[in-house]
């Protein structure tokens, strides 16, 4: 996938560089606000990576002047203002997702991964599936096989989105940011709680499991593993 | 102090005091102005007493010249009655009326003669002189001798003595009489100069009985004074040409303070002049004196208002260079340096504690901020420490295992979540931007509720949410609120002891919101209340727990930027553990 990343410090840029080079990402990088608009609203990418503190117009500007051109490329933004109320102007700006800094990697490549998926999904979907797991969003009901399985509101939501994402790893903290719409990380394994009942219930009676475990990143629902 | 260590605090307190008095805008300005005033009070004050003096001297002006035509016309009438002619006969007698009602000026005519006649047989001398000329005048005594026509007074007595319905008789009587006056000639043939003299000596003693303020002056024609009513001390200026001034003492007070005597001269023929002036008021003089030190006495005002104001601005210019000076001192550094203030301050005493107040402050708020600033340095080193040592750790193995490099990341993540934690809350004390919206508090903590349960349930604790049927709106920035009263959860799971149970609570009823998370554990001591909510303040027992020592930090911030009170209380209710309880100030219905 084509990847515009903009950031003014050389070293985070080398090394967010070689970060999505390795994960087969093909990477054009800029350093400033005015040449990263210019080759944006040029060439097609797949997904942007923009800093918001850059020299020329700042990450927020560019976005909201590429919007106003018709350009809806999924934008990402990087800040190292982490507030809630930072975030929520982040997103009027009219960017898909906002990460602040520090963070993973890993955390990078998987919101990247949730962004390209997301400029491909069809909104009139009707059912998703994986392996013989379906989960119609008609009715609201979830099937393993031909046996239905009982889930509450939040699991079925938390499945939802796993199945909107399925074969990527999806990171604790974009579950808490779309299933329970929290901005932070708590200190306790929340998370890990609800998936592993959730695991339990779609996974528990079944040979193939078909929610992993991926650690120190996520998890990935996958039938193929 | 120390300047000579500090080369940029010597720098700034030559600077200051290069700036001398003398070279201040502020002075030079005050110079100026000064001046500009004092010339344009100056030019007012001229103006204001030529126009007094023109005023004053229009009053005197014209008695002079009314004295002066007055005079001329008696030196040159052809009758003028003096004692000195006509001897010292008169002296006012008066006689009884004697006109009947009915009469006619005959009848009272023969009845006035007969009674000046039975006068006259038995008159004194002097009064017979009187009655005689009264008799000429009448025309009863054709052959009485006089030397001179009968005085003016004699005519206004009679007058006095004749009804006044026979003054026109009476007077056109005298006048055919006096037509017929062998001496008028007699007058107008006297020199001027004794003339003079005196119309001028009839004049004093007229006035002087009115109190009229006549001076003069006869003057022979080899300028000796002959006959003067004044005696002059100086010669003074006089305001008006063809004028003359004169200090002076009157001969008939001789005990009064000097006077003013403002007139001219009238030359006489053939010799001679005289001086006829007028005494001028004393505020005339005092407008003139004014005027003539008026010009003096406003550059002393000048000199000494530029003394005392440059005495003035020197000082406040010297304390405002030590004023300025520690300033620069503290500026460069020297944060210990104090204003001398004196304690009966005036206003720089008054700003010179106000500033070492402000200094104080602010040392007392950089301690503050230094003992922070140490503590998170002392919080953060451990963690890098430890971080350092499991890279050591890893640099020794041929082969690092998944597990061990996790390990490390973990740890690098907790300290990002540290340092994450610490700029928030830092925002939030500094009044940071709040995304402030009404929301359902009693949807937030079921929301919490359902998210920690299955945590709780993990843990074999019992946890119970006791929330309200109805919604509880509050106003706030609503997911602060998620992570502060998560926070409060996560450490009643944390330092709750493991035991069961811990309740999360929301009441609202009559304005009153409160919502209380209680946990049944050890508590922790009363004295330890205010320091947990230090940033990176952990009780010894909570120690050996993970934690960053921050929850509560932040939970504080939320509760202060939104006006909300939290209380810490050891619940002796069961489930006796520790309670927080954040109560809403009461709020104003949608």
């Amino acid at each position: 996938m084509r990847v515009l990343l903009v950031e003014d410090d050389t070293e985070t840029r080398t090394h967010l560089e070689a970060g999505l080079t390795a994960a087969g990402h093909d990477v054009t990088a800029e350093g400033n606000g005015d040449t990263a608009l210019l080759a944006a609203s040029h060439s097609a990418f797949d997904v942007l990576v923009v800093d918001r503190m850059i020299p020329g117009v700042d990450g927020l500007q560019m976005i909201r002047a590429l919007r106003g051109m018709g350009v809806t490329t999924p934008a990402l933004v990087l800040s190292a203002l982490g507030d809630v109320d930072h975030r929520v102007e982040g997103l009027r700006a009219g960017s898909d997702d906002y990460l602040a800094k520090p963070f993973a990697m890993s955390e990078l490549l998987a919101r990247i991964d949730a962004l390209l998926r997301r400029a491909n999904v069809d909104c009139s979907e009707q059912e998703l599936r994986e392996g013989d797991l379906r989960l119609s969003l008609i009715d609201r009901t979830v099937f393993r096989g031909d046996r239905e399985l009982a889930l509450q509101p939040r699991e079925f939501e938390l499945l939802e989105y796993l199945l909107r994402h399925a074969g990527q790893v999806v990171t604790r903290s974009m579950l808490l940011e779309q299933v329970w719409g929290l901005a932070f990380d708590p200190q306790t394994n929340v998370v890990d709680v609800h998936v592993s009942r959730l695991r339990r219930k779609i996974d528990r009676d079944f040979d193939a499991p078909l929610l992993h475990t991926i650690r120190g990143r996520g998890y990935v629902l996958s039938a193929e593993r | 102090m120390h300047r000579s260590c500090t080369p940029s605090g010597g720098e700034a307190m030559s600077s200051v005091q290069s700036a001398k008095f003398w070279q201040s805008t502020s002075l030079r300005w005050s110079i100026v102005l000064t001046l500009v005033l004092w010339m344009l009070t100056l030019s007012v004050a001229i103006g204001v007493a030529d126009r007094t003096e023109q005023a004053l001297l229009a009053g005197p002006v014209t008695a002079v010249e009314q004295l002066e035509v007055e005079f001329l016309d008696v030196l040159q009438s052809d009758r003028f009655f003096s004692p000195e002619l006509v001897g010292e006969a008169f002296t006012g007698q008066r006689f009884p009326l004697i006109a009947r009602d009915d009469d006619g000026f005959l009848t009272f005519l023969k009845r006035y003669v007969a009674q000046l006649r039975k006068f006259r047989t038995d008159a004194a001398p002097r009064l017979a002189a009187e009655l005689d000329s009264r008799l000429w005048l009448l025309g009863e005594s054709p052959t009485l001798e006089l030397e001179d026509e009968p005085p003016e007074p004699i005519v206004e007595l009679m007058a006095s003595e004749v009804p006044e319905r026979f003054h026109d008789a009476l007077f056109v009587a005298i006048d055919a009489r006096l037509e017929q006056w062998p001496a008028v000639g007699s007058w107008t043939e006297l020199p001027e100069d004794t003339r003079a003299r005196l119309v001028l000596e009839r004049w004093q003693a007229e006035r002087e009985a009115l109190t009229e303020s006549l001076c003069f002056a006869l003057i022979d024609g080899s300028g000796t004074v002959t006959a003067s009513n004044l005696e002059v001390i100086e010669e003074a200026a006089a305001e008006r040409a063809g004028f003359e001034a004169y200090r002076v003492r009157l001969l008939s007070q001789p005990r009064s303070s000097e006077d003013y005597c403002w007139g001219r001269r009238v030359a006489l023929e053939p010799t001679g002049t005289v001086f006829l002036g007028e005494r001028v008021t004393p505020t005339f003089r005092a407008v003139l004196q004014v005027r003539d030190q008026l010009g003096g006495g406003l550059l002393l005002t000048f000199l000494v208002s530029l003394l005392v104001g440059g005495f003035l601005g020197f000082r406040i210019h010297r304390r405002l260079r030590n004023l300025n000076a520690a300033v620069a001192d503290v500026r460069a550094g020297h944060f210990e340096r104090r204003l001398s203030v004196r304690a009966d301050g005036d206003d720089f005493d008054r700003l010179g504690h106000n500033i070492n107040g402000m200094l104080d402050q602010l040392n007392r708020s950089m301690d503050g901020i230094r003992a922070v600033s140490d503590n998170i340095a002392h919080d953060l080193k451990t963690p890098l420490t430890r971080l350092r040592h499991q890279i050591d750790f890893l640099a020794q193995q041929p082969v690092p295992d998944a597990s061990s490099v996790q390990a490390v990341a973990d740890e690098a993540d907790r300290l990002l979540e540290t340092l994450n934690a610490l700029l928030r809350i830092a925002q939030l004390e500094q009044g940071g931007r709040l995304q402030t919206v009404r929301f359902d508090l009693d949807v937030l903590v079921r929301e919490l509720g359902e998210l920690y349960e299955p945590v709780f349930a993990e843990q074999g604790i019992e946890f119970r949410l006791l929330a309200e049927e109805h919604p509880v709106w509050v106003d706030g920035d609503r997911a602060l609120w998620l992570q502060a009263l998560s926070n409060l959860i996560e450490n009643a799971l944390t330092h709750g002891g493991g035991q069961s149970p811990v309740v999360l609570r929301l009441a609202s009823s009559a304005g009153q919101t409160i919502v209380e998370v209680q946990d049944a554990g050890p508590g922790i001591p009363e004295h330890e209340f205010e320091r947990v909510f230090e940033r990176f303040y952990r009780s010894d027992r909570a120690r050996s727990r993970p934690g960053t020592g921050l929850g509560l930090s932040l939970v504080r911030a939320v509760a202060d930027t939104h006006g909300v009170v939290i209380a810490l209380e050891n619940s002796k209710e069961p489930p006796a553990g520790l309670s927080v309880r954040l109560s809403w100030p009461p709020q104003n219905p949608a």
